[in-house]
């Protein structure tokens, strides 16, 4: 009798811990970067039961996301398939969720357009996926940019020039080229209709290879 | 009763820990509440604004710029983190007039008291709510968890070069083409009603840039920014960065005051709607269902929708977290949305709600989210029975600005493509698009990607052919000016929809 007492008390007690706290008042969190902080609650339960309490894992040490996603690509570089002439940059963007971080792909001091590699770290440091935009690609002598081209054209127009050139690598991400093309990044004005694009032409002959423009309103 | 309290102890920590891992990482909430309100909370030079507008400041649908009531309505807000307190530049935000290479001494500096104070006509004024209105969504947004990209410096020109006083417009740049061109936001207009004067516009843009940095500059809508007129993903850039604008200032609706300068709305009716009207959903078939025009789907309209959806989840977070709700939601909503890919739809993005769901709120909201997509009539449709019916060839055109004349097959020419698709299935054919590839170097592929809307049963669309939808529709390529006479250049063109499988036209350009 007392056991069952006792048990249905703690029943009664653990249901009432759950239906208290949720009243509690959203707490505010300490700026103290070294406060243990205390995480708000709602004010009713979630509309869905729990599932379960997730186990208490510590995140692993391993520091930033960056050096996460560094330590993980510089183990798996050769699976990754990255190629010795091409040195990678890391940046990271983060989220509640976690961080991804991204790397371009360099050649010496030119980018290679078109060639990236994602590495996604969780909340807990761990390396949780991998998108690998990376394939292998020839690499480019720098005499390709000795002799630039004259005018940047689609074929039709001459497009006006409205900033200094970028040389840089670009691979088009919807062609099996397995070279990457010296070329220029260049913001330039279509004459004929006063618009303002940035577009990639090949260094040697000005070919424009790819256009963008802006997001614009109604 | 002494025997009780361990019981009581054990189960009120068993009862904590049930609930841990449900509520998202820690938020400074009660800064976060005010940072919208109040703006940042910093010492730097004052200035004196109406915020977010006058028609939304004073409640007033007839306000002007120079109204007393507008004038009364302002208030005093610190302008931070200023690089040096004359000029309204950061390391990151520089705000200009008409181009990035105005002249600095043509740009709004303080009055001797050190203040920028300026009558909301003038338009140093608009520079000013440009620089207040930009660093406290960036703080905002930081403070919820998110990085925004600073790689490069974003520009600001509140009355961009060309701006008259019967345009309005507004452009968000990314420039991924070019990695030294700096991100810009260009408002265009010098009416009474200017653009510069409202902070919806400047959050709104900054949206735009806010996606971007949190989908890791993957490109949600890369085949808009390479030229496609409509895709779901630019549907969601324009749905993300209302929906911004719109939570941020607890308002159901953004555009009140740059309505004013278009035709068709009273004064006082926004540009868009985030909550129903007249307690009707907005059905998503009647937003995304390609009309055979071209008018629908539009992005604007879809986008709406979409902010009605988030609307309903937003409103849910309020019932939960009372006046912390708005704040716990954005920072759900964009937790999601920072799972998005390349050129992503309103699928992925549903799915990628759930998915945060899980992860933020321990699967909380499912029953929340999925009611409000399928309240607007967002379901998933029956799987087709096998691809659309398609036919297509290539037609190669010169482009010159808007006109587009078919000519012979030759190096540097245009492709575009006439297109018949066909639905011959019982349902809708959901989210069809037209993709462009070749295995040859020699097509370029400029516009890789176009979207076409749903298809209804049974229902035919043309593309580039008398009648259809003009050749501004198709996919486009151009041939490589190092082709040569007698090359053949093959193409693929890929038709997908997300509920049957995909319809493949394999042909050539011969030169």
């Amino acid at each position: 009798m007392k056991r069952t007492f006792f048990v249905s008390f703690a029943l009664v007690c653990f249901l009432g811990a759950l239906w208290l706290k949720p009243d509690a008042p959203a707490l505010e969190l300490s700026r103290e970067p070294s406060a243990q902080p205390t995480a708000h609650e709602p004010k009713r339960a979630p509309r869905k039961a729990d599932r379960g309490s997730p186990s208490f894992v510590p995140p692993a040490d391993l520091g930033s996301p960056v050096a996460a996603a560094n330590a993980y690509v510089t183990l798996h570089r050769d699976a990754l398939g990255i190629q010795s002439h091409h040195q990678l940059k890391p940046e990271e963007y983060r989220s509640p969720l976690g961080s991804a971080v991204k790397y371009s792909v360099y050649q010496g001091k030119h980018l290679v357009m078109g060639l990236q590699l994602e590495i996604f770290v969780n909340k807990k440091g761990s390396v949780s996926r991998v998108s690998n935009g990376y394939r292998p690609v020839e690499e480019a002598g720098e005499e390709a940019w000795e002799a630039p081209a004259k005018n940047f054209t689609d074929g039709v127009t001459v497009f006006e020039t409205e900033s200094a050139p970028v040389a840089l690598l670009f691979v088009p991400e919807n062609s099996p080229a397995s070279k990457a093309e010296p070329a220029y990044a260049v913001q330039v004005k279509n004459k004929t209709t006063q618009e303002t694009h940035q577009g990639i032409f090949r260094a040697s002959d000005g070919q424009m290879l790819a256009l963008s423009k802006g997001r614009g309103e109604p | 009763m002494r025997a009780c309290l361990p019981f009581f102890l054990i189960s009120f920590v068993l009862g904590a820990c049930a609930k841990r891992g449900c509520e998202g990482p820690p938020l400074e909430l009660e800064s976060l509440r005010n940072l919208k309100t109040q703006g940042i909370s910093a010492p730097g030079p004052r200035s004196y604004l109406v915020l977010p507008n006058p028609i939304d400041a004073t409640s007033n649908p007839a306000a002007t710029v120079s109204d007393s009531k507008t004038l009364e309505s302002g208030n005093i807000f610190n302008l931070t983190n200023l690089l040096v307190p004359n000029r309204l530049d950061n390391a990151f935000l520089k705000v200009r007039v008409r181009t990035i290479n105005d002249a600095l001494s043509s740009l709004a500096a303080p009055n001797n008291a050190g203040d920028f104070n300026f009558q909301p006509q003038d338009i140093r004024y608009s520079q000013t709510m440009a620089y207040r209105s930009l660093s406290t969504i960036q703080a905002y947004v930081e403070g919820l968890g998110f990085s925004v990209v600073k790689s490069r410096p974003l520009f600001v020109m509140v009355q961009a070069e060309g701006s008259t006083s019967q345009d309005v417009n507004a452009f968000y740049d990314h420039a991924y083409l070019n990695p030294s061109a700096p991100r810009t936001i260009k408002l265009y207009g010098s009416s009474s009603f200017a653009p510069g004067v409202d902070q919806d516009m400047y959050w709104h843009e900054f949206g735009h840039l806010f996606n971007e940095s949190i989908t890791g500059e993957r490109g949600i809508d890369f085949a808009g920014d390479n030229g496609a007129i409509w895709t779901e993903g630019s549907a969601l850039h324009e749905c993300l960065a209302d929906y911004l604008s719109e939570s941020a200032s607890d308002k159901d609706y953004i555009g009140k005051w740059i309505a004013r300068n278009i035709g068709g709305f009273r004064p006082g009716d926004p540009l868009r709607w985030a909550s129903d009207r007249n307690g009707r959903p907005l059905d998503f078939a009647a937003v995304a269902r390609a009309d055979g025009t071209g008018a629908k789907p539009e992005r604007y309209e879809v986008a709406e929708w979409c902010t009605r959806v988030l609307w309903d989840i937003r409103q849910s977070f309020i019932e939960d977290y009372g006046s912390d709700g708005p704040t716990i939601s954005d920072r759900f909503v964009f937790s999601a949305a920072s799972l998005l890919g390349r050129d992503s739809g309103i699928a992925q993005f549903r799915d990628a709600l759930l998915s945060a769901n899980e992860d933020l709120h321990c699967g909380g909201y499912g029953e929340v989210i999925n009611d409000a997509f399928e309240k607007r009539g967002f379901v998933k449709p029956e799987a087709l029975a096998g691809p659309l019916a398609v036919t297509g060839t290539a037609v190669t055109v010169r482009v010159n600005g808007t006109s587009i004349q078919p000519t012979p097959p030759a190096p540097g020419v245009s492709v575009v493509f006439s297109v018949r698709i066909q639905n011959p299935f019982p349902s809708v054919a959901r989210n069809v698009r037209m993709k462009l590839s070749s295995s040859s170097p020699l097509l370029i592929t400029k516009i890789y990607q176009q979207g076409l809307g749903d298809l209804e049963a049974g229902r035919t669309i043309n593309v580039g052919s008398l009648g259809g939808l003009p050749s501004t529709f198709s996919v486009l390529g151009e041939i490589d000016s190092r082709a040569t006479p007698g090359s053949a250049i093959p193409y693929t063109l890929t038709i997908m929809t997300e509920n049957g499988p995909d319809a493949v036209v394999r042909g050539e350009v011969r030169l």
